[in-house]
Formats: C-alpha cells, sequence, structure tokens
C-alpha cells in the first residue's frame, strides 16, 4: 500500500511540475510574441461590451479603433488594455463604456462562470498575472482547473500556425443586421416590466478592475472618457440608473463622462432595446464622428455639447 | 457524478482512502461504506431516485430470502414473478410510459379515433435499466438454484448500488460479484496499478477520442440537409467511434475503479471493431449486456434450437428488445432489428461461431482476408448506427439516403485530421493489446519502466489538452 501512495503521489508531483512548465513555458513565449499593433493613425481607442461594439462603427469614425466585444467585462479588458496601450505609443485617448448592466452583480458571471471563462480565460491567460489568476481561482476552481488545459491548448496552436496577431481576434465593430425592437415592445406590453433587485446591487470585482484600468491609464499618460452607448428608453437595464449615477459620483467623479444614452433613434435602428443596428450605428456614429473633429474632447462642456446636439 | 469531472477526482481518493484506511479492519464496515458511497455518487445526480434504488434493493433481498424457504413450485414463480413486475414496471413507467402512451394514440388515430390521456413529464433516472437487470439476474439465479441467497442486506445492498458500474454498467451477475462482498479483501499493488491504468485508458478513450468525436458528430447529424454523403459518412464513422470510446471508456473506468477497491468486474468490450463478422461484434460488444440477454430471455425461449422459423424469431426477438432496452424510440427498435437481419444469415449457414478466436492471434499484422472482413463488419455496424444515432427514423432515413447519393463520391466538407490521428493511435494500441482485457494492459506488464513512464504521461498530457467541457456518458441515457 505504502509503495503504491507513494508512485501516485511521485506520478502527480511529476505531473503537476511538467504541467507547470508548460503551462509558464507557453504563457511566457506568447506573451513575448504577442502583437497588439494597431494601425499608426488610430488615436482614439474604444473598449466595452456588445454595447459599444454595436454602437461605434469605427470605418466611419476618424483614428478610431473600437476594441469592443460582447460579454466583455472590465477584468478582461484590463487583460486586453495592459497589452494594447503599451505596443500602441500613438494612442492618446481611452473611451471606457460605463453603462447600467456593466457596473451590476450580473456581470460578475461573465468573469468567472464556466461558459464565459472557457471563451475568454485562453485568449488571455498568457498576460494574466497571479493576482489574476487567484481571483479566477477563489471565484471558480473547478472552472478554472478546465480552462488551464484549454489556454495550453489554445497557445500551442498559435505557437505551430506562429499566429501571434491578436487585433482581429479581440473585438470590433459588430454589424448587426436584426430588427427585433417593436416585436419586443409589443411583447413587453402584454407581459409587463419586471424588476429584479437582485440587478441593483453594485458589482464590487468590476468596479475595481475599472479602477485598476483608469489607473493603468493614467501611468500610461492617456486621457480616459467614460462613455455610454445609446439604447433604448424602455431597455430594462437602465433600472439602476440611480445606483450608476451614485458610483459615477462617488468613485469616477474626476473622469470625464460622455452620455450618449438619449441619442434619438427610430425603433428600426435598434437591434433590440440595448444593441444599434447597422443602420442606427451608421447614424450614431457619423454623429460622434463629426463632434469629434468639432473638438468635442477639447471643449469643457462636453455633455452640455452633446446634449444640445441631440 | 460523472468519472470524468473533478468531483470524481475529488471524490475517489476519498473513499480510496477510508476504505483502505479506515475501514479496512472490518468487512462489514467496508460494505457499508461502498454503500454510503454509492449512494453519494448516485444523490450527486439526483438524490430523489435514491428512493427507487432503496426500494428495487429491498423487494429483491426479501424475494431472495422467500425464494430460499419456499418449496413449493407455484409459490417461488410468484415470488419471482413480483421481483420481475416490480423492477420492470418501474423501468416501464419511468422510460416507456410516454412512448407506448404516444404510440397509442398514433394507432388509435389511424383507425379514425381520437383520444387524449394523459403524457406525463417524466424524468428518467440515471442508470435505471442497468441496475434493474442486476437485481433481476440475482432473484432469476436465486430461483434457479443457482445462487444461494445472501442473508446480509448491506453486502446486498453494496451489489445492487456499487458506484463504479451503478450508472452504465457493465451489468454484474449476482454469482460473480456478489460473493466479492462476503470475502475479506487486502489490497494488491499490481491489482490497484492494474485498475490506474484501466482508468487512465478508458479516461483517454472517453475524453479524447469520444467527446471530440462528439463535437464533429453533432454538428454533422444535426445539419444533415447541409452535408454531402463523403461528409455524412465521416459524421457516421465518427459516431462509430464516440459511441466506443464513450461507453468502452466508460466500462475501463469502472472496471479500473473496481479493481482499486480489489474487486473484479467481467470485461464489457472485447476490441469489437476488429471483428471478422457480426456474431463475432455481438460477442465483443457490450458484453454484459448481451449474455444477459442470452441466458435470460435468448435461451428461455428456446436459443439457437427448434425450427428454423424459431431460430429466426429467437434471434429478431432478442435483438429487437435488446434495442428497445436502449431507449422508447423506433429508432432503437430499427437498429436491433437491422442487426438481428445482418446476423441471420450466418445463424441460419451456421457460420455464427466461426470466429471464435482472437484475429491474428500470435501474429502483428491480420490477413488482406481479415483487413477486408473486418473493414466489412465496420461497414454494417456504422451504418446500424446511423438509426442509433438518429432523432428519428425519417431523419436516419434522409441521412441513409444523402449517403447512397452521387455527392458521396465528394471532398468531404468536414476533414478532423488530429481527431483522425488520435483515432489512428488509439486503434494502434488496441491492436497491439486485442489480446489482452483492455488496450494498454500489455505495456504495464512488457515495456519497461522508463518507456512506460514515457507512455503514461502521453496518455495524461492528451488527456488534459484535449479535455474541455464535461461531456455526459452516451449511455447514461439508457
Amino acid at each position: 500500500m505504502k509503495k503504491f501512495i507513494k508512485q501516485v503521489f511521485f506520478f502527480t508531483l511529476i505531473f503537476c511540475c511538467l504541467f507547470t512548465c508548460i503551462i509558464l513555458t507557453t504563457n511566457i513565449i506568447v506573451n513575448n510574441k504577442a502583437d497588439f499593433k494597431i494601425s499608426k493613425e488610430k488615436k482614439y481607442v474604444l473598449f466595452g461590451h456588445s454595447q459599444p461594439e454595436c454602437a461605434f462603427n469605427d470605418s466611419l469614425i476618424s483614428n478610431f479603433k473600437n476594441f469592443s466585444n460582447a460579454g466583455e467585462t472590465y477584468f478582461y479588458t484590463f487583460q486586453k488594455i495592459k497589452q494594447i496601450l503599451p505596443q500602441n505609443p500613438q494612442i492618446e485617448t481611452v473611451f471606457l463604456e460605463f453603462t447600467n448592466n456593466k457596473i451590476s452583480i450580473w456581470a460578475d458571471k461573465d468573469i468567472w462562470s464556466n461558459k464565459y471563462m472557457r471563451l475568454r480565460y485562453p485568449r488571455y491567460a498568457s498576460f494574466m498575472n497571479l493576482e489574476d489568476n487567484l481571483f479566477l481561482m477563489t471565484k471558480n476552481v473547478k472552472g478554472y482547473a478546465k480552462v488551464l488545459p484549454i489556454s495550453i491548448k489554445y497557445n500551442l496552436i498559435r505557437m505551430k500556425l506562429n499566429d501571434y496577431f491578436y487585433i482581429n481576434k479581440i473585438g470590433g465593430y459588430k454589424y448587426l443586421v436584426r430588427k427585433k425592437t417593436d416585436s419586443i415592445l409589443k411583447t413587453m406590453n402584454k407581459t409587463g416590466f419586471s424588476i429584479y433587485p437582485e440587478y441593483q446591487k453594485m458589482s464590487v470585482h468590476e468596479i475595481h478592475y475599472l479602477e485598476k484600468i483608469i489607473q493603468f491609464c493614467k501611468e500610461m499618460n492617456k486621457k480616459v472618457y467614460l462613455v455610454r452607448s445609446p439604447y433604448h428608453k424602455k431597455s430594462f437595464y437602465s433600472q439602476n440608473e440611480e445606483a450608476l449615477q451614485l458610483l459615477k459620483k462617488q468613485k469616477f467623479d474626476t473622469i470625464k463622462f460622455l452620455d450618449f444614452k438619449d441619442f434619438p433613434l427610430d425603433n428600426s435602428e435598434y437591434g433590440d432595446l440595448d444593441h444599434l443596428n447597422h443602420k442606427g450605428a451608421k447614424k450614431f456614429s457619423k454623429w460622434f464622428n463629426t463632434l469629434l473633429k468639432k473638438g468635442l474632447l477639447d471643449s469643457i462642456n462636453k455633455q452640455q455639447i452633446i446634449d444640445k446636439k441631440i | 457524478m460523472l468519472f470524468n469531472s473533478i468531483d470524481f477526482a475529488i471524490f475517489l481518493p476519498i473513499v480510496f482512502v477510508l476504505y483502505w484506511f479506515v475501514v479496512n479492519k472490518n468487512l462489514k464496515l467496508q460494505n457499508f461504506l461502498i454503500v454510503v458511497a454509492s449512494y453519494v455518487f448516485y444523490a450527486w445526480w439526483d438524490w430523489r431516485f435514491l428512493s427507487l434504488i432503496m426500494f428495487s434493493t429491498l423487494v429483491d433481498y426479501l424475494v431472495g430470502i422467500s425464494l430460499a424457504k419456499q418449496e413449493h413450485a407455484v409459490r417461488r414463480k410468484m415470488l419471482l414473478w413480483t421481483s420481475i413486475l416490480i423492477n420492470i414496471g418501474f423501468l416501464c413507467f419511468f422510460k416507456y410510459y410516454n412512448f407506448f402512451i404516444d404510440n397509442f394514440i398514433t394507432a388509435f388515430s389511424f383507425f379514425g379515433y381520437k383520444i387524449q390521456p394523459n403524457s406525463l413529464n417524466i424524468i428518467l433516472p440515471v442508470g435505471i435499466s442497468f441496475y434493474t437487470f442486476q437485481t433481476l439476474s440475482y432473484s432469476i439465479d436465486v430461483y434457479r438454484r443457482k445462487l444461494v441467497p445472501t442473508a446480509d442486506f448491506i453486502a446486498f445492498s453494496a451489489f445492487v448500488s456499487f458506484f463504479p458500474q451503478l450508472v452504465a454498467g457493465p451489468i454484474e451477475r449476482a454469482t460473480n460479484l456478489l460473493p466479492q462482498f462476503y470475502k475479506k479483501r487486502s489490497f494488491h499493488y499490481g491489482k490497484a496499478v492494474d485498475g490506474l491504468r484501466q482508468i487512465l485508458w478508458g479516461l483517454f478513450k472517453k475524453i479524447v477520442i469520444a467527446d471530440n468525436c462528439a463535437e464533429v458528430v453533432n454538428q454533422i447529424f444535426n445539419n444533415t440537409g447541409d452535408f454531402s454523403g463523403s461528409t455524412l459518412v465521416v459524421g457516421a464513422v465518427l459516431f462509430a467511434f464516440q459511441i466506443y470510446g464513450d461507453f468502452s471508456g466508460y466500462s475501463d473506468i469502472a472496471i479500473g475503479t473496481s479493481r482499486l477497491f480489489g474487486f473484479d468486474l467481467k470485461q464489457n468490450f472485447a476490441f469489437p471493431y476488429f471483428s471478422r463478422d457480426i456474431a463475432e461484434f455481438w460477442r465483443r460488444w457490450h458484453i454484459s449486456l448481451s449474455t444477459w440477454f442470452r441466458d435470460y430471455l435468448y435461451i428461455p425461449l428456446g436459443g439457437s434450437r427448434g425450427s428454423k422459423f424459431q431460430q429466426i424469431r429467437n434471434v429478431f426477438i432478442i435483438f429487437v428488445v435488446s434495442g428497445f432496452w436502449h431507449g422508447p424510440n423506433w429508432t432503437f427498435i430499427v437498429w436491433g432489428a437491422l442487426n438481428a437481419l445482418y446476423f441471420l444469415p450466418l445463424l441460419l449457414g451456421s457460420k455464427n461461431r466461426k470466429h471464435i478466436e482472437i484475429v491474428a492471434q500470435g501474429k502483428w499484422l491480420p490477413t488482406i482476408k481479415e483487413i477486408l472482413l473486418i473493414l466489412s463488419t465496420f461497414a454494417l455496424t456504422t451504418l446500424a448506427w446511423v438509426f442509433f444515432r438518429a432523432d428519428n427514423l425519417s431523419h436516419a432515413w434522409s441521412f441513409i439516403s444523402e449517403i447512397f447519393s452521387y455527392s458521396l463520391f465528394t471532398i468531404p466538407q468536414i476533414q478532423p485530421k488530429i481527431l483522425s490521428i488520435l483515432i489512428l493511435f488509439m486503434l494502434l494500441i488496441e491492436w497491439s493489446g486485442r489480446e489482452e482485457l483492455y488496450g494498454i494492459e500489455r505495456f504495464g506488464i512488457t515495456w519497461k519502466k522508463p518507456y512506460r513512464y514515457a507512455f503514461y504521461y502521453t496518455i495524461v498530457f492528451l488527456i488534459f489538452l484535449f479535455s474541455g467541457e464535461e461531456q455526459e456518458f452516451i449511455y447514461f441515457q439508457f
């Protein structure tokens, strides 16, 4: 029995050592070779989730790159931004989506749920520090154990294909075709508007990582703006508006907030209550481009200018 | 609890340590620990259905005791039928109720009658088909006086619920497994190492082969209309390997786990894809179920004795019932009937026991004739698997029609290269180990330590590298 236990123990130990070595080696190789460079003209970058992903058509906005990605939380944006900013010194301004559902406790599941961790961890594993790894591990140890081997596989494939170019795989403008707003509103008229008390709670982790992002941008001498993409006034997510305003005041008062929530759009220009479709994105992006060109960022009363134009 | 889950990776060492270090001096306590561990293992999925296992255990235990005391033939028969009706009754209710109701409605509406009986939203208890057959084998063997009924309720409960084989077999006979609960079990190093090796190989077949095949198979079977005949062939072939990797992998893990606790379960798969005809295939595929049906259904029906008509009838009954055992769907029945059709020419020509010995025994390579026979048997079984995997009969039919179209001669739209290499690797290993009980058994015996360990680490890394979402075992649904 002793011999058996000893053998199993040493077999497992050697395996764990080898596994750790492979993780570290592949992560170091990918980290060193990772290419996050974008075109030299791009001075403005935007990070966020599906709402800015569908709203900002960066082909219509000068010197602008949209890095938003559906379901992306600040935790993963932080990993991304740590690579993009140092590799692109031409970037002057960082826009960060700051909207109702991004700060809700509901966003937590997008950080460590099995589904989202499997989707994002392998992509960013090479750029995460120990603290971030421990954070994920403590939140979902089983899920974390499952994504580790996937991240090795992901890195090995990159190494085999000699493909370290990340830019086209980490987000961008999404051309949304659907027009479901009218049918959603019709259903809502029948079923009524649901209130979810749980949604009102704030995500401590998301706020913490937003602070870390802002801190990092400041260290890199970048201008930071919080933005809120347009969404329909009937959107269910707006029910934590008070909490959002309070948070903004308490924690991010020194950061300029550009609120485009009330940008006027028809129902046909929304894909649903939270996302603009390609028509809406075109209208909004052209307008935003004009605003940028007219020196929105250099003006003193930015929000007043926006509200006046809206 | 799934064998390929982190939960099981924690559960198994805990039970192992308790079993060999805490309760090792007392056989009754060891058996009791197995019962508790098995109930925890089962309750992980749904604790409510534990009551079914407990009830089934109690009924068959009492039937066994009563049979031992009873000498009157009619009363003995009544006791046996009590056990059969209760066990099969549960099985029929949970598994087949809605199937019978739906077909009842269809049959009546065909004759112009409209009836509206209630369908029930019934959850199928995991493993019910397996433990039901296992307890039935006990009652039947006691009735036939092949087995002395046990008075030890704990040992009997452990036999019914033994966690390694509780939810997907192998279906153990009471004559083989039950006596093992009476004997003192001592730890045997070689047996435990062999058990771990078999678990490792089972995990490889499940995680690397079956789960990766599943992704491609689901894509192809869920979008049959979008793919060419040649791609559908790829899908069908991969499903053949998926179900083999899945189920034989499960059996390997179950047998290996049992060995860690000092138990010997019977071999459930004996390299069936190296069979040279369908009769040989069925002697090598899901052996515990095939032999169960042979001993408790086929032979009582008359087996291969009697007139030609009786022989044909018996073959059809056993294959159709076997198909129906897999699930309440016509696809399984047709799958069973198709296998009966494959089997009949061999039976009628008295060639069903032609290939008893292992293919190319003692040689490295098979002859050309053997290769052709193996390939043709594989093609026939793969064709039958299409019915097994399809959602319904029309799906199976459209799948097969598309295979036999001109698009069969085009390049497949899906070419899973890495998966093909992995399957080839598995086949080579299994070919070289086909004279043993499982694929990598001989490596553990004949290879030198450094090569052996390098091989084990390769397998472990492949398992880790190809693991992702835990996929359920296909046979859990049966």
